[in-house]
């Protein structure tokens, strides 16, 4: 007879078999899983199942969580979620363990003569609220595309609605600003028109300097199995250097630094010369455009008008031959990517991440690819366009859609703007002008600011971190972060002790995934909601109830923005029976009302007004994300929009209109196709410093490593930052795998191991070092100059060189 | 530990995945389908997990592993201090 163990491990394993054959029986199937009990959760003794969107990346896979005696013991794929379809990537697998490293923060503590000491939530609030009211001008708030929606709302609200500094900005900044001011400067309006359903339609899929097999797995997955299925799809990789994605890819094409600019206009001349311009579709939906009035004067955003013949003469220099010597591609090379985009037979999807964003001329080669799909007319049918992803859980939910941006507000407004602001003022409640109309700080310039001292031009005297780490990520940390004067003060909200914790002076510990409620919004418009399963440990709370609780002192301070018109708090919250609750103290947070329901629907308003609509909380309780605009239809229900600006799928689109750009910037319901010239980078690798430096991310590891580096796992799968060297390079230096070599930049130096023909490949000239790892901080060595647009730094390319120190 | 495995079969090979995993105990082996395999893997710990994982990848005929599942209840989550 078996025992109780072996009965329970038997149950197990048939739960995880059932998990495993449920997945291939849908992707099996031409159509959505049908077998009966096939979306069925394991069953498991003790254990209750609920969704969450995952907390890693951008992608927004869905997982089932399962817990069991107020912990978190079990996830499995979600098989309704049509982003993932039940799989999970080897950070998705560990997510539930992130919860419980030893060290997790659990108290506030203050730093005392240079010791961090445990204080009270009282002390903790009364010591920031103190620090605003004594000059709530130099306050900024830096924060995250980690936060949930409502987190981030209620900063945004806080400090644009309440202080009126708009000093707030996030570390999406310097992850996908470019897409941003790409899509805007483009159709007028940010995000992308397309989703995920591109990967199951394309013919072709472009990536451009996207290390997609390890940033965002669970969609590679997605469209290799097309090629294992037997379909007739072509994968290509248009990279600076050789990664996991590389080896599974049709055409790899490995390009020099900067010259993606170059590559894209040369594509744009080969559509022109082989007489393959959708001229039906530009004549109809689109208008030209160039940077500037005249060649040499600067780059404007939204730069001047310009005629098709001017703009073929823009291109014409863009030759194969001449983009051959730019970009270091053949030009056999360069006219196969001709003679796609001149192919209308083929549906090309072209996919970005990091590596056209993080770029000094972000927003330009984001105009450029648009541009080639728009003139070519690879636009507008399921997969056949462009679309940025995302590195963030809500960078597109929490960053763009609620405006954390320094100049915008919730709905794509701008502070800016005074018919904009005044919009917003209307929907908080506040009197008219409260909203200051200047843009307030953006990442680099913030925390240059708060690290110079006061009399030296430093006017943001306190900073309040919540759910990002830059004390590691930032660029060029010497100068924008290392350097904080004694006298300014910083307060870090976060989950686990990080680099940044390490110069703070008041730590606050943070409740983190489904110890909280949430709701974030992924890369393809997607918002996802879940529900706090579990309680955080200690002391910890929920960011948005940090932002509440100092908010309410300011209040019971006398600061007059803390009220709205009428004399209310700010973050005025009612019972159903219309009677306040007092959200700010911890004990009502979770009590009679949903403050995360409760602040997203006070937000949803905004989204309408350009078009976003954003699905009601009670329709996201019931969904694996639903992407906006989601729109009631005359049965009561509400649909999802999978396409904008196209009538078939989206209901803002005019009947008859077919396509319609209705937030272009010139009001004709046209994009731009934009002309950016080829323009050099900052710096490049000269005598004394003879390499390129990129950095970025590996599979295991997530950003700064906070989460993944606590999970055994992953932390032995890739324990250490390293240096990836080319073997020209290494043989050059004397270097093997395993020696130490220390890298050096004009802002600073680095140990680390050489790893030579590893699981990535730089060519000869370049070399790579990842940034997750807090001991072996790359971004000491990493540019600041950044997009004249976007303001967002280039991470990918500065100039190094290296120094063998031992074998 | 135990994890719901999709082990994706190359379509030029993969035939003999079934019989090698069925003969390892760690595993046990579920129906193949459309060049797919389900898999559960049950190890002492995490650590034995991973490793089974890792040569499940490398096995010849094998194009991929994707994890749907995992169950860690009884078994120490090992997380531990990122400098550690």
């Amino acid at each position: 007879m078996p025992t109780l163990e072996a009965t329970r491990r038997q149950f197990v394993r048939t739960a995880a078999l059932s998990a495993a054959s449920a997945v291939i029986g849908s992707r099996a199937a031409a159509q959505p899983p049908t077998p009966p009990g096939g979306m069925e959760l394991p069953v498991l003794p003790g254990v209750t199942w609920d969704k969450a969107p995952c907390r890693f990346c951008g992608t927004g896979c869905h997982v089932q969580v399962g817990v069991k005696d107020g912990r978190v013991v079990a996830v499995s794929g979600d098989r309704r979620a049509e982003v993932n379809k039940g799989l999970l990537c080897v950070k998705g697998y560990h997510v539930g363990h992130i919860l419980y490293g030893p060290d997790r923060l659990t108290r506030p503590m203050l730093r005392r003569n240079g010791r961090l000491e445990p204080i009270t939530w009282d002390e903790a609030i009364e010591t920031i609220a103190g620090r605003i009211q004594a000059a709530p001008a130099k306050f900024a708030f830096y924060g995250s595309g980690q936060w949930t929606v409502s987190e981030g709302y209620a900063a945004n609200k806080f400090i644009k609605g309440g202080l009126g500094n708009n000093h707030i900005d996030p570390n999406a900044r310097l992850c996908m600003a470019s897409a941003v001011t790409g899509y805007i400067s483009t159709y007028g309006v940010d995000e992308p028109y397309n989703c995920y359903d591109d990967l199951d339609h394309c013919d072709v899929l472009i990536l451009w300097g996207n290390n997609f097999a390890e940033m965002h797995p669970v969609l590679f997955s997605r469209f290799i199995d097309r090629k294992l299925r037997g379909d007739k799809v072509t994968l290509i990789d248009l990279t600076t250097r050789l990664t996991r994605t590389s080896e599974r890819a049709d055409h790899v094409f490995v390009f020099q630094p900067q010259s993606d600019l170059a590559i894209a206009n040369c594509i744009a001349q080969q559509v022109i010369a082989a007489d393959a311009v959708a001229t039906d579709f530009v004549a109809k939906h689109c208008t030209f455009r160039k940077p500037w009035k005249r060649p040499g004067d600067p780059q404007t955003l939204m730069g001047e008008p310009c005629s098709f013949d001017e703009y073929k003469q823009f291109v014409a220099e863009y030759t194969p031959e001449a983009v051959s010597k730019t970009s270091g591609l053949s030009v056999e090379q360069l006219r196969l990517l001709g003679s796609l985009f001149a192919d209308r037979s083929k549906r090309i999807s072209s996919l970005w991440c990091m590596g056209m964003n993080q770029h000094t001329q972000g927003t330009a080669i984001n105009n450029l690819v648009h541009a080639i799909h728009l003139l070519s007319g690879h636009w507008g049918r399921p997969g056949d366009g462009p679309q940025s992803l995302t590195g963030q859980p809500s960078a597109c939910g929490t960053v763009r859609e609620v405006g954390t941006l320094s100049h915008a507000l919730p709905g794509d407004l701008r502070v800016d703007k005074p018919d904009q602001a005044a919009k917003a003022e209307a929907l908080w409640n506040l009197p008219p002008g409260r909203i200051n109309p200047k843009v307030g700080y953006h990442t680099v310039q913030m925390w240059e600011k708060f690290c110079t001292p006061a009399d030296r031009g430093g006017d943001i005297d306190t900073l309040w971190v919540q759910v990002t780490n830059p004390g590691q990520s930032l660029p060029n940390l010497p100068k924008l972060f290392e350097k904080k004067p004694a006298d300014k003060f910083l307060i870090v909200s976060d989950v686990y002790p990080t680099a940044t914790t390490e110069l703070a002076d008041l730590v606050l510990p943070s409740a983190m995934w489904v110890e909280k409620n949430g709701v974030y919004g992924n890369s393809e418009r997607r918002t996802q909601q879940w529900f706090k399963m579990v309680n955080p440990p200690g002391e910890a709370r929920d960011d948005c109830w940090q932002t509440i609780a100092v908010a309410r002192k300011l209040f019971d301070l006398g600061h007059p923005g803390m009220k709205d018109k009428d004399g209310r708090f700010l973050f005025h919250i009612t019972d159903g029976n219309g009677r306040e609750v007092p959200v700010w103290r911890w004990e009502s947070y979770y009590g009679t009302v949903n403050v995360d329901e409760k602040l997203y629907e006070e937000y949803r308003p905004f989204t309408q007004i350009k078009h976003k609509d954003v699905a009601p909380y009670r329709e996201l309780t019931k969904a694996r994300g639903l992407r906006w605009p989601v729109v009631k239809q005359p049965d009561g229900t509400w649909k999802e929009t999978r396409y904008r600006f196209l009538e078939e799928f989206d209901p803002y689109v005019a009947k008859g209109k077919g396509v319609q750009f209705y937030h272009s910037v010139a009001g004709d319901d046209k994009a731009f196709i934009w002309f950016r010239p080829y323009v050099p980078p900052p710096e490049v690798p000269d005598k004394e410093y003879p390499l390129w430096l990129d950095t970025g991310r590996v599979l295991e590891h997530w950003h700064t490593g906070t989460m993944t580096r606590r999970v055994p796992q992953l932390k032995r799968a890739v324990p250490a930052a390293y240096v990836e060297v080319s073997r020209e390079d290494a043989a050059a230096l004397g270097l093997k795998t395993g020696d130490k070599v220390r890298l050096e930049t004009r802002r600073g130096s680095l140990e680390l191991t050489a790893w030579i023909d590893g699981r990535g490949r730089c060519p000869k000239g370049h070399v790579f070092v990842p940034f997750f790892d807090e001991t072996k901080p790359i971004n000491r060595l990493t540019l600041d100059a950044h997009c004249p647009f976007s303001k967002e730094p280039d991470y990918k390319k500065c100039a190094v060189r290296l120094v063998k120190v031992s074998a | 530990m135990t994890s719901g495995l999709v082990v994706a079969l190359d379509p030029a090979g993969g035939d003999g995945v079934p019989g090698a995993v069925g003969a390892v105990p760690a595993f046990t082996v579920g129906e193949a389908t459309a060049g797919w395999l389900s898999v559960a893997l049950e190890a002492a710990d995490a650590a034995g997990s991973e490793w089974w994982a890792d040569w499940l990848r490398r096995l010849p005929g094998v194009a991929g592993v994707e994890v749907v599942f995992v169950h860690w209840d009884g078994a120490d989550p090992e997380v531990t201090r990122a400098d550690a």
